[in-house]
């Protein structure tokens, strides 16, 4: 008998990397692009006064924004906004795991936060000015306290459902506190904490603006209420675009990140699926 | 995270003294949780009074908490403040109705259909940060200071809260028992009821939870920039004549119906996720 | 039993509360309207005006039925912030509204059709004016050419308030393009003065009372320096109504020009309003000074407002006076 060996050829399948990318993209303008035509067309159709065509609204949009305006108010606005998503990041997971593992703690504490949650920032945001400033400290405090709270809640809910087998394994093996933290609590929480993330952009994003509706003369939420308030709609709607068009770049940056973080989650996901 | 329905009951102390003990622990449970409350109220309280009463701030524009409490009292008294809290709470229930509703719909059909999900991917980020008060006179362009105007904007605001929490939870359901419903031969809606509508409801309590914060928050600001009756139109009306201790019993009652809004939803959690670890969890370990 | 007793019980503490309850809104909205004799039915007229001392004049005028004698009957709309105001009138939801002239213009410069048919009030072109720029006292601050380089607040940022203040402290011998300007709202700047957010705020009564009363100076009078007797509020409506209710407009302008002249002559009438409407004791209304209620846009110095805009480079050129302005 002879032993028959023989190296097996498969044909190797085309290169679909262009292809991909061109689902991709197709994917991600598809819908916008329909609406921009609808709305187009809509406006031509019957122009009105406030809701302005996509050509005219792209035209202020380079008239307004590509030049010293991008130096002078995004830019600032922009840093605000950085500083106050890693901060809310940071303090929420971190304020949440200690809440969410003590839960006296979590009594004393919960009817405070649920009061204040529900305070309106135009109220809040003169005391705060008084306190701390009207400045940049006081934007960035407004919005840290606004988009702490998803961070927050689903970091404390993350962590309080902790599968209870999986404590008590940890805990017949003697595995200590702060090693159970580190390698079963928070890797447990995390696809919470990262809905929670998630939420905490968007939030940012919008207490940015708000930030700048007092005591501001500079920035991009304050140029926004700005045009608004001089009925330069065309500049505002191409605000507001730009607004979006951060909001996307952030959910960008975020997915990226979540797909590092939350590896282990998406792959134990996809064995299951399998 | 896989559903834990099976988590096997451990025989503690507690469960094997017997039904009455039980109940005991948990009334004091209840007791601790409501002290330790209002002992962390207490604790803001006596801040509050401090800062104007040393000279932090100037106790002109901010009042302390006794001659606030004291406004608050004298506002309990007028009719036209419970019809404001009356009017706040409409607009609020409404939106915040509205808002879940059109979230869970789209979120459950938009969850379930991976091509819908890419393809609504890119506008569903580019609408969220839109911040519902840079809608405020477009809402108002169309309905005037009309209700329809706030609900508007709290329903703008509030709906991605709900929406983007049960597309997360729709993604979120365990495949093995997906492949056993439908190896069963569940149809569609027994499918979507009985495996992913369990699986998305912790997530969706949480965005009601979220929601209804923001709903609150949102009914109130609406008020304040639309000129729509309810509380906050009554804050700004009080803050131009300068009457701060109105505006500012007027805000503690802001926060306590934040509160409320809170603990009757934590209820609602409680009930409706009773089979789930992150509540059972309270009571077995 | 028990749980009867308890209602009871309960029923019996709800009444008792309620009957000691008051009824801030029971005086205000609902004029005396139903029993008018001969007029027959009344027109319903919704008008947004700002919950300030201004408003005195339509408040006092309602109650003394001067808009009921016209077939009128005004719901006031109390607006926050005029800039709001021009959307709702768009929206058909108000049928005019009562707001600084400087909204106007720039809503003519983007067509949309905003007409001012009226004054309401005027500043003083004597005397303490209505509204001033007001610094604490060890400021430093005295006079206009000195807020140079400083931080000066205003209500709303672009419109008459800063640009009248550039005018005045360029007048002085000051450089204008050297002041920061901020926006703080008149409610909170005398918190944020004494705070320190700015050198010095632009403010009406009862903030600017409050502050120069407290040890404060008061700078300039912007309106007083640049414009004197410049408008400080006018009556707003749409072309589409001019256009679409005519006889509307006509009794709505009748009414107000009449009410604005019973005003300017019934001053403490004017004020018991303004304590009435703004819950604020006697006193502190009669220490607001009240500007010049009129009905004439003659004195108004719209256009010469308009003139400044351009020549500070707010407005990119002049409104169309002719539509924009239509005295009724």
């Amino acid at each position: 008998m002879t032993l028959y060996t023989s190296t097996v050829v498969t044909p190797r399948k085309p290169s679909r990397v262009w292809a991909k990318i061109g689902e991709n993209t197709a994917y991600a303008l598809g819908l916008p692009i329909l609406l921009l035509v609808i709305w187009g067309i809509w406006s031509s159709i019957s122009p009105a006064p406030f809701f302005p065509s996509p050509l005219v609204i792209a035209e202020a949009f380079v008239e307004t924004w590509i030049g010293p305006a991008f130096v002078n108010d995004v830019l600032p606005s922009l840093g605000r906004l950085a500083i106050s998503i890693v901060l809310a990041v940071v303090l929420g997971i971190a304020a949440g795991t200690v809440i969410g593992l003590v839960r006296w703690l979590r009594e004393l504490l919960e009817p405070i936060f649920e009061f204040f949650r529900a305070v309106p920032p135009p109220v809040l945001i003169p005391i705060v000015a008084v306190l701390v400033g009207a400045n940049d400290t006081m934007k960035v405090v407004v919005m840290v306290t606004g988009a702490i709270w998803p961070v927050l809640l689903n970091t404390i809910e993350g962590v309080r459902s902790t599968d209870s087998v999986m404590t008590e394994t940890a805990q017949s093996f003697a595995i200590t506190r702060s090693e159970r933290l580190r390698f079963l609590v928070l890797p447990a929480a995390s696809p919470r904490i990262m809905t929670g993330v998630r939420q905490c952009l968007s939030i940012a994003l919008i207490l940015m603006v708000i930030s700048e509706m007092f005591f501001s003369s500079s920035g991009l939420g304050y140029q926004i209420v700005f045009f608004q308030r001089n009925y330069l709609i065309a500049q505002m709607w191409s605000g507001i675009v730009l607004l979006g068009l951060i909001g996307v770049l952030l959910a960008v940056i975020f997915g990226f990140v979540e797909r590092r973080v939350l590896r282990w989650y998406h792959g134990v996901k996809e064995v299951e699926r399998a | 995270m896989t559903a834990t329905a099976d988590a096997p009951v451990i025989a503690t102390p507690a469960t094997s003294r017997g039904s009455s003990h039980f109940r005991r622990q948990r009334r004091l449970r209840t007791l601790r949780k409501v002290v330790l409350g209002l002992a962390g109220i207490a604790g803001f309280l006596v801040t509050w009074q401090l800062l104007p009463t040393l000279g932090v701030v100037n106790p002109a524009y901010f009042p302390t908490a006794t001659d606030t409490i004291a406004q608050l009292f004298a506002l309990s008294r007028d009719l036209e403040f419970w019809r404001n809290v009356g009017r706040t709470l409409t607009s609020w229930a409404l939106g915040l109705l509205i808002a879940t509703v059109l979230a869970v719909v789209l979120g459950t059909i938009i969850g379930l259909v991976p091509f819908l999900r890419r393809a609504t991917h890119t506008t569903v980020e580019f609408l969220r940060p839109i911040p519902s008060v840079a809608l405020i006179p477009l809402a108002i362009l169309m309905f005037g200071y009309q209700l329809q105007a706030a609900l508007l904007i709290i329903v703008f605001a509030s709906f991605w809260q709900v929406f983007i929490q049960v597309l997360y939870g729709v993604a979120d359901v365990d495949a093995v028992a997906r492949d056993t419903a439908r190896s069963y031969g569940l149809t569609r809606g027994a499918q979507i009821r009985s495996v992913v509508f369990p699986t998305a409801l912790p997530y969706l309590m949480t965005g009601l939870r979220l929601a209804a914060t923001v709903a609150l928050i949102l009914a109130i600001t609406a008020e304040m920039f639309m000129s729509v009756p309810g509380l906050g139109r009554a804050i700004m009306i009080a803050r131009e004549s300068g009457q701060w201790t109105t505006v500012y019993a007027l805000v503690i009652v802001t926060g306590v119906l934040g509160l409320l809004v809170n603990i009757g939803f934590r209820a609602i959690e409680r009930r409706s996720l009773a089979w789930h670890q992150s509540v059972r969890g309270e009571e077995v370990l | 039993m028990k749980k009867a007793l308890a209602a009871i019980a309960i029923g019996a503490a709800a009444v008792l509360a309620l009957s000691g309850c008051t009824d801030s809104a029971a005086p205000s909205a609902t004029s005396t309207a139903t029993d008018d004799p001969g007029s027959g039915e009344l027109t319903t007229v919704r008008v947004a005006a700002l919950p300030i001392a201004e408003t005195g004049a339509l408040w006092a005028a309602m109650d003394e039925g001067i808009f009921e004698a016209h077939g009128l009957e005004i719901e006031v709309v109390p607006a926050q912030g005029g800039a709001n105001a021009i959307p709702a009138l768009l929206s058909g939801d108000i049928q005019f509204a009562i707001g600084q002239p400087f909204g106007p213009i720039r809503a003519d410069l983007q067509d949309l059709g905003v007409v001012i048919v009226g004054n309401y009030a005027n500043s003083l072109a004597e005397g303490t004016d209505v509204n001033a720029v007001v610094a604490l006292g060890d400021s430093g601050i005295t006079r206009p050419a000195d807020l140079a380089g400083k931080k000066v607040s205003v209500n709303t940022l672009g419109a008459a308030g800063d640009l009248t203040i550039r005018k005045a402290v360029q007048d002085d011998g000051g450089d204008p393009s050297t002041i920061e300007f901020v926006e703080v709202a008149f409610p909170d700047v005398p918190a944020q003065l004494e705070a320190g957010t700015m050198d010095a705020a632009w403010a009406p009564d009862p903030f600017r009372a409050m502050i120069v009363g407290g040890g404060g100076v008061s700078v300039v009078a912007p309106y007083q320096a640049t414009i004197p007797g410049l408008t400080v509020l006018t009556n707003i409506t749409t072309q589409e109504l001019l256009d679409s209710d005519p006889e509307l407009v006509a009794a709505y302008a009748a009414a107000m020009s009449e009410a604005l002249e019973w005003a300017a002559n019934n001053e403490a009438a004017v004020r018991t309003a303004i304590a009435t409407n703004l819950e604020i004791p006697e006193e502190a209304a009669a220490g607001i000074t009240l500007p010049e209620f009129t009905w004439d846009l003659a004195g108004a110095g719209i256009e010469e407002l308009g003139a400044l805009a351009v020549e500070f480079e707010y407005i990119e050129g002049e409104p169309d006076y002719s539509r924009l302005i239509q005295q009724q």
